[in-house]
């Protein structure tokens, strides 16, 4: 099965719709909307029959929302660990939906989430898959607010 | 009904309980572990009627825990909820005891079609 950047869309709004039920939009490829701000990335690697990595990045106000939205608790009350804990877990579950397309065997690692200033443009390259994601029309979530889900090889 | 659910990500315990709501099932109570030996003492303890436990985790992996659990004679209905979900897993899973495996991420849809069978219709 062909993994390009329509697929990887189609996974990750299919996790986004069964942890919070709304639809996600995708946001013009390259487009350089989180840049030097502070963000939150999970990385896991694949490997086995196929290679690579796979990365969710949310700046940390995002991150911060979409947390307390599926823990159900308010923003001021999370820690930095339970923040990462959703980004990971979400990270975690997009994998495993990634890992159906992939050829077998292939095995996941478990998701290493950090915090960073990310320059990055979020421009595909060779080999490297970026899909980029809005948040838009979630009631509590900005609406110019946006995620990143890469795949490198 | 009491409801036992394993998983090393509050996250995810937070999502399971709010599937098995959007699902319908009327649940007297849910119980939280973190890991297969949060997990065994709170078996000992409860006594649930459906556990409901990821398959990687720290400390004692689902199924390790399952195996345990069955070891002490404990027959509790067992199904596991894990993001990989190979054929092996399946059968693996299967042949230690559970009664399904459900693969992350899911729907209510997709509760209501493991558990109806087992908790009866929603």
């Amino acid at each position: 099965m062909k993994l390009d950047d329509e697929r990887i869309f189609g996974l990750v709004n299919q996790t986004w719709k069964s942890v919070l039920g709304a639809e996600l939009s995708r946001v013009e490829s390259g487009r350089p909307w989180i840049g030097g701000e502070p963000c939150v990335t999970a990385s896991l690697r694949i490997a086995g029959a196929w290679g690579g990595s796979a990365q969710v990045r949310r700046p940390s106000a995002i991150a911060l929302r979409v947390a307390a939205e599926v823990l159900a608790m308010e923003p001021q009350a999370l820690s930095g660990g339970e923040v990462r804990d959703a980004l990971g877990e979400d990270t975690n579950v997009i994998a495993g939906s990634l890992k159906h397309v992939l050829p077998a065997p292939c095995r996941l690692s478990l998701p290493a989430v950090n915090e960073e200033e990310w320059a990055g443009s979020g421009i595909p390259t060779p080999g490297r898959l970026v899909v980029s994601m809005d948040f838009g029309g979630r009631p509590g979530l900005p609406e110019s607010a946006c995620s990143t889900m890469e795949r490198a090889i | 009904m009491n409801i036992l659910i394993v998983d090393d990500s509050k996250a995810m315990r937070m999502i399971v309980r709010r599937t098995l709501r959007q699902a319908g099932y009327e649940v007297d109570s849910v119980r939280e572990a973190c890991n297969g030996v949060e997990g065994l003492s709170a078996v000992q303890e409860d006594a649930p009627d459906l556990i409901l436990c990821d398959w990687n985790m720290p400390e004692m992996s689902g199924i390790d825990f399952l195996a345990s659990l069955r070891n002490s004679g404990f027959q509790t209905k067992f199904g596991f909820i894990t993001s990989e979900s190979t054929t092996e897993m399946r059968d693996k899973a299967i042949e230690a005891g559970a009664l399904f495996l459900i693969s992350k991420p899911f729907t209510a849809d997709n509760f209501q079609e493991h558990l109806d069978p087992i908790l009866g219709s929603s």
